[in-house]
Parts: structure tokens; C-alpha cells; sequence
């Protein structure tokens, strides 16, 4: 062998460990924004979220670290695919605007809690990768190198979608 | 601007940038023409994400599916449940009728869990799913008298109940896909609207109507003294005023 294949570094795997089924109701909530967001319909996200969670509980499954959320989210969005193909089969008209309880972040200020329903709106506009960053990063809470693996992609990418996202979202806001 | 540009853009947005990186991100940005803006438009949205929709009651514990206990006792179980899906399935088959559909014509003998939506000229003020419930009572004399919301199969559903001469029927819409109609449905067409109709035999003779408003599978069922009611009040949009 030689030296240099020696100080070749070595790949060394990742521990992983089994989901707790029973960690899932904590992320209930942003799953469900997440939801919310792709489909723009409160029922659809409830049966999108919940069929995620019996995909997950089919099976025993294992995560890395804590990367629970960015697993929940990438079995979220294959369910979503699942039921958008079924869908488009399909005719239907866009959903109208539910009426729905809403959270305002303390620290935000009421137009920030203004912006939020309009901007969750043109999510719902937007091309599906810049969809699936946003989502990610904005809305499911995760950083640049978690979003990046759950949608496979760099990181570079992922700013660069996110920079791209926003500015389409702003345009919705700023045209209200 | 490059997408150098861009990136620094969204982390200064998020303030994932700290000391001289920031420092020299900063410098950059003053050399961007309407940079201070354009960082602007990402916090604004950011900002704005932070806030939203809250979590429904119904997507509560409850709704999550309960975990197994242990590998050895999960097999079982899963075996069990598996046969007893299977059994499901093949009764569910016998019957020709599938099983989500079935529970919603079965809302038809349950009772209401709140009073009647309000009315608003031809339609109540009650919508779900893309769907809004017809007011009936001023072309047809059937009166709303109450409303329910369940969980069927992992489909939220809403149904509203309608009375008249002593009958009583259940109009309900289910979220999701469509669901298949039952191959022993006889389809007809009506207004455009393709409509399914059969009788549910082991409920006392239930009449059931299966269409389709707004991608929602739509059930109406209950007694009544001729199908062709059930077809008439599904078809019925007011002229166009009730959105489906």
C-alpha cells in the first residue's frame, strides 16, 4: 500500500439509530405548515401529514443524528407526489382561501403577520424546487446542510434557490 | 450580481454570518446596486414565515398512529393485521362497495353534532374542500338541519343534513382524491355532472349518490322516495351561484 493511499481518508458511516415513533407529535406542527404550504388546503394538508406518519410507521425506520424532521420531510413530500400524480389525473379548480387560525411569531410585526398568509399563497405558485427550499429552510425550520441532503442537492444550490424563492414571494407581497 | 451575490444575500438575510465573514459579506453587498433592498425583500419574507397556520384540533396525539411496542409482539400484530385488511378488502369486494365510501353513506344514521350552517341566498355558509354546500330548502323544500365532521379512512369529511316530509339525507364530501365509485353503481349524466347511484341494501334500503365537485368525492345518501331526488339535488347548482 501506498502512503498515500494509507492517508487516503477513510468513510467512515454515519451511526444511525431508529426513529421513536413516539417523537413524532413534536413535529406535528410544522409538518403540517409544511403541508400547508404545498397544497394550500387545511384537509389536504391534515390527510398529507397523516399519511406521512403511517408511511413512517409502516416500518421501523433509522435516522442519522437528529435528523428526524428532514427525514419526516422528505417522506412528506413523496407522499405529497404520490397524491399529486393521482390528482392530476384529475380536473380540479384551485382551493379557495380556508379560514384558519394563524400563529404569529412573537418577535414579528403585524405586517410581517399580514405578509404571512399572502406569502404562503405564492409558495404554493412556485416552480417545485424553489417550493421544496423554502419549505425547508423558512417553514420547516431546517438549516442550508440539512436542507441540502434532504433534497439532495449542494448547499450552494439551496441559497441559491432560497435568494430565488424569496424574491418570487416578495413580488406576490409587494403587488398585494 | 453573481450568485456569490445571492448567497451572501441570504445568509446576511438570516444572520447565519458572524465576525469578519459578516464583516466582508457587508462590504460586498454596499458594492451591489439596490443591495440594502434587495436584503430587505429576503428578510421581509423570512420574517413573514415565521409566522403561520396553526396546527388543527383535529391533527391532534389522537390522530397519530400509535407506535408498536416491540418487534416480537409487532409481528403478530402485523400479521393479524394484515389477514384482517386482506379480509377487509375481500369483504369490501363482496359487497362491491369500497369501505371509505360505505362509512360516509353510513353518516346518514348518525346524528348532527352542531346545528345548521346559516344560509346564504343558494348556498349555506358552510364549504369544505373546495365545496359549498347548497341551500336546498327554497327550490326543493329540503330544510339543512344539522352538521358533523368526521375522519374516515384518514380523510377529513363534513357532512350536512337535510330534512323534508320526514325523510332525512346526508350530503357529504371528503377530502383527498377521488375515490373509485362501485362497480355495481349504475352511472348516469345529468347537468354534466356524472352522477353513480345504488342501493345500500343492508341499511334499510339507504340510497346512495356519488359525484364529483371541486375533485371531492361528494356522497349523498339517506331514504327518499325516488332516486331521482338524490339526482336532482346533486346536479342542482342554482344557476351557477352554488361554487363547487
Amino acid at each position: 500500500m501506498t502512503l498515500a493511499a494509507e492517508l487516503e481518508p477513510v468513510a467512515v458511516p454515519t451511526p444511525q439509530r431508529a426513529l421513536d415513533p413516539e417523537t413524532l407529535a413534536e413535529h406535528r406542527g410544522r409538518l403540517f405548515r409544511a403541508a400547508y404550504a404545498m397544497t394550500s388546503s387545511r384537509e389536504d394538508a391534515e390527510d398529507l401529514v397523516q399519511e406521512t406518519f403511517e408511511r413512517v410507521l409502516r416500518r421501523p425506520r433509522f435516522v442519522q443524528r437528529d435528523h428526524d424532521l428532514a427525514y419526516l420531510l422528505r417522506i412528506l413530500r413523496h407522499a405529497w407526489w404520490a397524491q399529486s400524480r393521482t390528482r392530476a389525473r384529475r380536473r380540479t379548480t384551485p382551493a379557495p382561501p380556508e379560514e384558519l387560525e394563524w400563529v404569529t411569531d412573537r418577535h414579528a410585526d403585524p405586517q410581517a403577520a399580514l405578509d404571512a398568509r399572502l406569502a404562503y399563497a405564492a409558495i404554493a405558485e412556485l416552480s417545485e424546487p424553489l417550493r421544496n427550499t423554502i419549505v425547508a429552510v423558512d417553514i420547516v425550520g431546517l438549516s442550508y446542510k440539512e436542507a441540502a441532503r434532504s433534497l439532495r442537492t449542494r448547499t450552494g444550490t439551496i441559497m441559491s434557490r432560497l435568494y430565488r424563492a424569496r424574491e418570487q414571494v416578495c413580488d406576490a407581497l409587494g403587488a398585494s | 450580481m453573481t450568485n456569490r451575490d445571492r448567497t451572501l444575500l441570504v445568509q446576511l438575510a438570516d444572520g447565519t454570518l458572524s465576525g469578519r465573514r459578516r464583516e466582508q459579506a457587508e462590504k460586498r453587498l454596499a458594492r451591489i446596486p439596490d443591495g440594502a433592498e434587495r436584503l430587505e425583500r429576503q428578510r421581509r419574507v423570512a420574517q413573514a414565515l415565521r409566522s403561520g397556520p396553526a396546527t388543527p384540533p383535529t391533527l391532534t396525539a389522537a390522530s397519530v398512529p400509535a407506535p408498536r411496542r416491540s418487534r416480537f409482539r409487532a409481528v403478530p400484530l402485523a400479521v393479524a393485521a394484515t389477514v384482517a385488511a386482506v379480509v377487509a378488502v375481500f369483504v369490501a369486494q363482496l359487497a362491491g362497495e369500497p369501505s371509505t365510501l360505505t362509512q360516509a353513506a353510513d353518516l346518514a344514521k348518525r346524528d348532527a353534532e352542531r346545528p345548521a350552517p346559516a344560509t346564504a341566498g343558494p348556498a349555506l355558509r358552510e364549504e369544505f374542500a373546495g365545496v359549498t354546500f347548497p341551500e336546498w330548502d327554497a327550490e326543493f323544500g329540503w330544510r339543512a338541519t344539522g352538521a358533523r365532521s368526521d375522519r374516515l379512512d384518514g380523510r377529513s369529511s363534513r357532512t350536512v343534513y337535510y330534512e323534508h316530509t320526514g325523510h332525512r339525507i346526508a350530503y357529504t364530501v371528503l377530502s383527498g382524491p377521488p375515490l373509485e365509485v362501485p362497480d355495481h353503481a349504475r352511472r348516469i349524466r345529468r347537468d354534466g355532472l356524472e352522477i353513480a347511484l345504488y342501493r345500500d341494501s343492508d341499511h334499510g334500503g339507504h340510497d346512495v349518490a356519488i359525484f364529483e365537485r371541486n375533485g371531492r368525492t361528494c356522497v349523498l345518501a339517506g331514504h327518499v322516495m325516488r332516486t331521482s331526488t338524490l339526482v336532482k339535488l346533486a346536479a342542482w347548482t342554482g344557476d351557477g351561484t352554488v361554487r363547487s
